[in-house]
This record gives structure tokens, sequence and C-alpha cells, in this order.
């Protein structure tokens, strides 16, 4: 049964009743299934959340703040730990950012380069959403050990690369620090070739799944006007049904290039939205192995010095990372380090109609859809 | 000596009871020999729960692509012996505001209500400690009251969470205690005895292979959802894990009593098991091994896919597990019932 | 039919039950393996007649973005540099690499060592004492390097 998602006006709330006093229930800073500090303060009356309070805040490290202190090289590092589970694309879009700025040229196999690294870490940072919203659902961590199994694979390649699995500092202003090893493209290769049936495998597990449905098929109504408005994007705008992502309606880099599809569901619940990270799993392979098959040779980064100084000036890069779009502004002023750089993160935005989409459901439901929201800490308090 | 073999635990209780009887007068005789057989079972039935908690982190382990613990001890064996001896060294904590009295005297409910099912689970032919012959009327009944023991535990904890939780999983188990009862109705109905030994026997038509799963299809799968919800396994565990906000109705217990919690918790479980394989497998009845290995291997065959399960399956929230137990599983179970009437009043008619 | 869904689940975790291959690694016993660009701990690099590259430029210093490299360095009678003390502090230190790539006489590299853990603050200052040259000498002032190769 499909809801139609402009039918939906309101999520069933209960009339106050007047025996059932309500309660004030804390879900904590600390708590397994938060996905982080993050505090919820829900307001029950029974078993029904009538009210529901986000404060957060507990993991804000002064990263803007930081980047004003140190040089473009300094501050990829500090970009690294935004976005902790994607760090390629906030290292790309912090680059983007000074390159603009700077006005530097990007060669075309850093470019390449960027793209591949950038779809492996979607698929790294979609096999974290699908485990752990799992994981919140109920299944005891079976699908999250299948998850994270091969999201090893991913970070032994990034291993590979650049020495880090995590925290890489890979993608810098002008390239890409180190070119790609010879042992990379053949073990990418034979990543690429298991993968699909992987994905068969979480599917199989979850998807199919008679009470998975029961437990996230209908949760967490996001209407698609309402998802405009708050300036949602990302996986669950485009489980709302609309189809905007930013490598195909404004590509950036060399996504013009590659044929693949933007992938929509119209449920606008939280079974939507692991539905379009799956799909989006399989889109990304499909962009890596194009890349691979026309990875051209030549330099891995232009040429410029490590402390380069950009001029006066501001300028704005967006890029789609795993959680949705992500932006850096920066303003230069002449020396070797950004006057300001504000960041855009798309877990704090995406948290804005949290609140409104936990009305009405059971306390239950509450963990499914924070869980199928997929944020990140670092990112929402940077 | 096959006979000596499958029957080794009667004649050593026989022996026992002939030794003592050969110094003492009858009755302390008697006395102590139901002690002995008793302390026995309960020494069995700790070292079965042992033996299950291991188990289960093997094998969910394996499930995730992972070892489990394989530390302590060869292969890990005595991993719930650390367990154990970790819990006996944690601090005792009674809140303050909690009802003493109502607080330990809950676990105590807990562990005595599981303990208590094993009077009637024939391990074996004459491995019975007392032979009821209302046998699965008393299980059912003392396995309800589990329900009680739960709700003392969260009334004394004297802990708004605690509570609730307690309420909860008071409501889960009473909600699927009714069809777990119909389903049993239909096994009674053919045996025509309430007396566990009396089903196992009633079994052995068809040379020890009319076991009542194939009689009773629907019978079995409505006792083992009821079941796996009676004993707040995986997909019905909200008590233990979804321990967000409302905890689980032990939350205030640490060190001995949250281990008697467990004890209860397995006994039960390993209870249930027991009843579902004497009721639907066919108890003790198969061939070459002995009968009481037998019985070990079908009710270690039920834990199996209670872990199984839990390896797999997410959780239900609250109100579909309550529209679960009344909206599909009683009536399944009555229609089982009347099924089961029908094809005995063709049997009669009919065949007989 | 219903249940179906869930039949097929319980079949793939079978099936991962039944498999013999592991992704645990056995830690103390087996090692995980390190590819050849690994970044672990910074140690400095000694050429092969023992000295140490570094010439105590201090590119190093300023390269990091944590300020975790201290250096202190003096002149000898015949206006060679000494570096007198070096250390960098590894529970500040981020292992992003940037002081390896900001050495210009390849002084220094990032070790594949990840097991750092000290039972004292002190012990997790890392200086040249416990960067033990390729004799196992230790060094407490080190002489100006041979830069060649």
């Amino acid at each position: 049964m499909s809801i139609d998602p402009r039918a939906v006006v309101d999520p069933p709330t209960e009339p106050l009743n007047e025996e059932t006093e309500q309660i004030v229930v804390n879900m904590g800073p600390q708590h397994p299934s938060t996905h982080g500090v993050f505090r919820m303060i829900l307001t029950l009356s029974g078993e029904t959340i009538v009210k529901a309070e986000i404060v957060m805040g507990y993991l804000h490290r002064g990263v803007e703040k930081q980047c004003e202190e140190g040089t473009f090289v300094h501050n990829i590092t500090a970009t690294d730990r935004l976005d902790y589970l994607s760090a390629m694309s906030n290292n790309l879009a912090f680059s983007m950012a000074a390159e603009a700025l700077a006005g530097i040229e990007v060669p075309e196999r850093a470019w390449y380069i960027r793209t591949i690294v950038c779809e492996l870490q979607r698929l790294a940072s979609h096999c974290v959403a699908i485990g752990t919203f799992g994981a919140d659902v109920g299944t005891f961590f079976t699908p999250l050990s299948y998850a994270f199994r091969d999201r090893e694979r991913i970070l032994d390649m990034f291993n590979m690369i650049c020495g880090a699995r995590m925290t890489v500092s890979y993608v810098r202003p002008g390239g890409v620090a180190l070119d790609l090893p010879e042992e990379f493209i053949p073990a990418c290769r034979y990543f690429l070739d298991l993968y699909p049936q992987k994905v068969d495998e979480y599917e199989t597990l979850l998807t199919k799944n008679e009470i998975f449905k029961a437990r996230s098929v209908g949760i967490g109504i996001l209407p698609p006007e309402k998802a405009l408005s708050y300036a949602v994007s990302g996986p669950s705008l485009r489980a709302s049904g609309i189809g905007y992502d930013l490598r195909k309606d404004q590509p950036y880099g060399i996504y013009d290039r590659f044929d693949f599809e933007v992938q929509t569901a119209t449920g606008c619940d939280c079974f939507s939205r692991y539905i379009v990270r799956i799909r989006e799993m399989r889109e990304s392979a499909k962009i890596i192995k194009q890349a691979l098959d026309h990875l051209p040779p030549g330099p891995h980064t232009a040429k410029l010095s490590r402390n380069f100084r950009a001029p006066e000036g501001e300028a704005f890069s967006r890029i789609e990372a795993p959680k949705g779009e992500l932006g850096f502004y920066m303003v230069g002023d002449g020396s070797i380090a950004p006057y300001r750089c504000k960041i855009r993160a798309p877990s704090f935005i995406n948290l804005g109609p949290l609140h409104e989409m936990l009305l009405g459901w059971k306390v239950a439901d509450a963990v499914a859809i924070l869980g199928s929201l997929d944020i990140v800490l670092g990112e929402v308090d940077r | 000596m096959s006979n000596f073999i499958n029957n080794f635990f009667p004649i050593a209780a026989n022996w026992i009871g002939t030794a003592l009887a050969s110094f003492l007068p009858g009755w302390i005789a008697n006395i102590i020999q139901i002690v002995i057989s008793i302390s026995f079972f309960f020494v069995f039935g700790t070292i079965v729960v042992m033996s299950l908690v291991y188990l289960e982190r093997r094998i969910i382990a394996f499930m995730q692509d992972r070892l489990g613990p394989n530390r302590v001890g060869p292969q890990g064996l005595l991993q719930p012996i650390a367990d154990v001896l970790k819990l006996f060294s944690k601090e005792d904590i009674v809140p303050t505001n909690a009802d003493p009295i109502v607080f330990k005297l809950s676990t105590i409910v807990m562990v005595v209500s599981a303990l208590l099912v094993y009077a009637v689970i024939p391990f074996g032919p004459g491995m019975i400690i007392s032979d009821l012959n209302i046998g699965i009327l008393y299980a059912i009944a003392i396995a309800s009251l589990t329900a009680i023991g739960m709700l003392m535990a969260g009334w004394g904890s004297n802990n708004k969470y605690a509570l609730l939780g307690a309420m909860r999983a008071a409501a889960q188990v009473i909600s699927y205690e009714i069809p777990l009862v119909f389903s049993v109705i239909g096994v009674v109905m053919i045996t025509g005895s309430l007396s566990t030994v009396s089903i196992v026997h009633g079994q052995a038509a068809w040379s020890g292979w009319r076991w009542n799963i194939i009689l009773q299809p629907i019978g079995f799968v409505v006792y083992f959802i009821a079941a796996t919800a009676e004993l707040n396994r995986t997909p019905f565990d909200l008590m233990e894990a979804e321990s967000e906000i409302v905890a689980g109705y032990h939350i205030e217990y640490s060190g001995v009593r949250f281990a008697l919690f467990f004890l209860a918790e397995y006994l039960n479980a390993f209870a249930v098991a027991a009843l579902g394989a004497t009721l639907f497998f066919g108890g003790w009845l198969g061939p070459f091994l002995p009968p009481y290995v037998w019985f070990l291997i079908k009710t270690y065959m039920l834990f199996f896919v209670f872990y199984w399960m839990r390896g797999t399956l997410p959780r239900v929230r609250i109100d579909q597990l309550m529209g679960l137990a009344w909206k599909y599983l009683l009536p399944a179970a009555l229609a089982n019932v009347v099924i089961t009437g029908v094809g005995i009043w063709v049997y009669q008619v009919l065949i007989a | 039919m219903i249940g179906t869904g869930i039949l097929k689940g319980m079949i793939v975790t079978f099936d991962h039950m039944m498999r013999t291959q592991k992704e645990t690694v056995a830690y103390p016993e087996e090692r995980v393996y390190t590819p050849p660009r690994f970044r672990g701990a910074p140690a400095w690099v000694f050429a092969p007649n023992g000295h140490a590259r570094c010439v105590g430029c201090g590119i190093c210093v300023f390269a990091c973005p944590h300020g975790v490299i201290e250096m202190r360095t003096s002149e000898t009678a015949d206006k060679v540099r000494m570096v007198d003390y070096y250390s960098i502090h590894i529970t500040r230190c981020l292992f992003c690499g940037l002081c390896v790539e900001a050495c210009p006489f390849r002084a220094i590299e990032m070790s594949d060592e990840f097991e750092l853990a000290g039972y004292q603050r002190n012990d997790l200052t890392y200086t040249l004492k416990d960067w033990l040259g390729p004799n196992d000498r230790e060094y407490h002032d080190v002489p100006r390097a041979q830069v060649a190769t």
C-alpha cells in the first residue's frame, strides 16, 4: 500500500486524555541509538509522542574557527573530522571552494580519482546508514556486521591509497595528495564485481522482511512540501519523491560524463529513505566502474605551493555528499589562511523537520525515524 | 548393556534409594531420595543454562561472520563461568526508596516459578520428578507466575521506567498465554490426557514416529510464536533490548540478583522448549540413542531456532505485538482446536 | 505468502553460519596488514651511515596543523646546526602526515607503529631517545646529517 504524500495532512495524535498524565522522557546524550551525542526530550502521553524537543551541540569543537587559523592544507585535516563517515566528500567540498577562490585548475586525472574515491566513500557511508538503521529497528547487529564487513573492504582500499582509513586528508586543493598505487585498480575491480551480491544480501535480510516493513513502512512521513520548506537534501529528500541530486542538476567536476540515474521513492517514510540508499549504492558502483574504465594518465595534482595565497573574494562550493548537500562558503583575504569558512552541513539542516516528524508516533518509532534520517553528529555540531 | 545406558538415571536413583533404605527408616530414605533428585535437576538446570548462554553467543557470532568468545578455556567453553564470577563480584545495590521485601522477593519468585515447571518434564521413561495427571495444566499455570515476578520487580525498583517496562512485559506475557494454552489443547484432545508422560506415550504409535507435529502443524506454529513472546525473545524482546527510554524491569538489579534474573529467564526458556519437544516432537522417542540424549537433542534444536531468529529478525513494536496476539494467533489457535475436533470425530466415525 | 521474507532472511544467516572463514582477525596472534603508505607514528629516518637526516630546519614544526612537534636547535662552533631536542606529542598528533610531506630532506616518515599505548602521559611524548637507530644506538644529540640519498 503506497501512501500518497499529499494526502497526509497531519500525523495521528490522540486527544489529550485527562486520566493519562503526560510524562517527559529524556533520550539523553549518552544513548546507544542516537548515533552520537544527541538529545531528544520527548513528552509522552501513554506511548505516543506529543511534543519533541531537540538539543544538540554536545560535539561542538569550533571547526569553523579553527579554519580561520590554519592554512588551507591544515584545514583539510579539520574537514576530515566533520562528517567523519565520509571524509573524502568533506575534503572535496573544501578543495572545490579553495580552488574557486584561488582560481586553480585541476587536471583530468585528478578529477577521475576524486570521483572514484568520493563514490567509494558514498558506498561506505550508506553501509553504515543501512547497518545502523537495521540495528535501531532491532535486528541484533547482523545486517550491521555484514554492511561493516563490506565497509572494511572500502576502508582497506583507502588505507592502500593514502595510509589512513577514516581521516584521509586525501583530496587537496589542486587535485589529490598522492597518485593511485598500482594495486588499487585490480583491488577495486574485484570489489566491484562482488558488490552487487552483497547489496542483494542486505536486501534479503531487510527489504523483504515483514517485521522490518511493519516497523518502517508508513512511519515518519515527511511530505515533500515540508521537506522543501525545511531545505532537506540528500536521500531524505529523494525519498519524498523530489528527484533533486546535485550530481545531475548542477554537475560539478566530471559528473556530467557518467551515465547513472537519480533514485527516488514516493513513500516519504523511513522505508523509502532506506530503499533510496540501497538503490544509490548500486548506482555508485556503476559510476565507479565507468570512471575506472576511462581513467586517463596525467598529473594527479596541479602545480601549487603548499601554502598558497588566496586572493580577496568569496566562493561557495556545493557537492552531493552522502548525507545531502554539503556546502562551503569561503572568504579569502589575500593571506595563506581563509578569512572565514562557513560550512553548510546537511545533517544539521536535515534535522529541521525532526520535531514535527516525531509527533504522533510511538516511542519505538522515534529511534527508527532518527535512524532513517542518517545524521552524523560531527557534522551537526561542527 | 544398552538397557543399562538407556535407563541409567532411574537405575541410579533406585540404587541410591535402596542404599539409603538399608540403614534409615523408609520415609526418611524417601525424602532424602527426593531431595537428591531435585538437587540433581537444579544442578542440571544450572549447567544447561550455562551451556545455553555460551551457545547463544557463539552461534549468533557465527551468523555475523565473526568468532564468539573463544579465549576463556578451550574454544571459550569456560566463558559462562567467567560471566558468573564477574556477576558475583559486583556490589549489591538496593535503591533507597525501593520496597526492599518486594525488591528482593521478585528474583526468588522468578527463579522458583521457572524451576517448578521442571517437575513435569519427562526427560526419559521413568525420569520425571512427579508424573502428575494434570501435568500440562500445572506447567502452564506455574509459567504464568513469571508475570507476577516481573511486576514485583518493576514495582519494587521505585523507578517509573522500570514500572512502565514491567507493565509492558506483564501485558505481553499475559496476552500470549492464551494462544499458548489453546495450541496445547489440540495436543491434549488427540492424546486424551493432560499428563506429559501419556502425551509422549501417545506419540509412540506408528513405531515411535507419530509425532504431534505431523498432526498439529498449525498448533506447533502457534505454540512456537507464543512461546517466543512468553520468553521475551526476539522478535518480541521489547523488554531487554528496547531499553531506549522505558528500560526493562530489571534495570535496578546488579550482581547476584541480576544473575538470578538471567538464570530464571534461561531456565524458563529451557522449560518451555522442553515442553515443546515433549508435546510436538515426541519427547524422548527415537532410535539407537538413549532417550535422554534424544530429548536433549530435540530441545537444543528448538533452541537453535530461537537463536536463529534472534540473529536475523528485527523487533516488533508494542502495539504490533498485541495485535499479533489477539488478532492473529488467537483465531488461528481456535481454528486449530475446531479442526482437531472435527478430525477426531471423523477418525472415530469412519476409521475406528 | 506471509513469512517468506522472514524465511529468506533466515536462510541467509544460516548460510553465513556454516561458512568456515570468519572476518575476525585474532588480534595478538594474527597481525593486521598495514600497507606501505600506512600512516602510523612519525619517526626519524636515518641515512645508511647511521646519522639522522634531519638538519633542524623547522619546516615540519610549521607544517603540523596543531603544533605537536617541538624542536630546539643550537649552533656548534663551526656554524653547524645541531638538534638538541625534538619531540612529538603522540597524544595530540593527528597522524595526518603533513610533516612528512613538508620535509624537504625526507628526514621524517610515518612508520607503521599503531600500538602506542603507555602507562603514563610522559611516556607518550616521543623524544629522540624513543627513535632508536639502525644499530640500536641511543641518540642524545644528533650531528648534522649527510643529506645525499
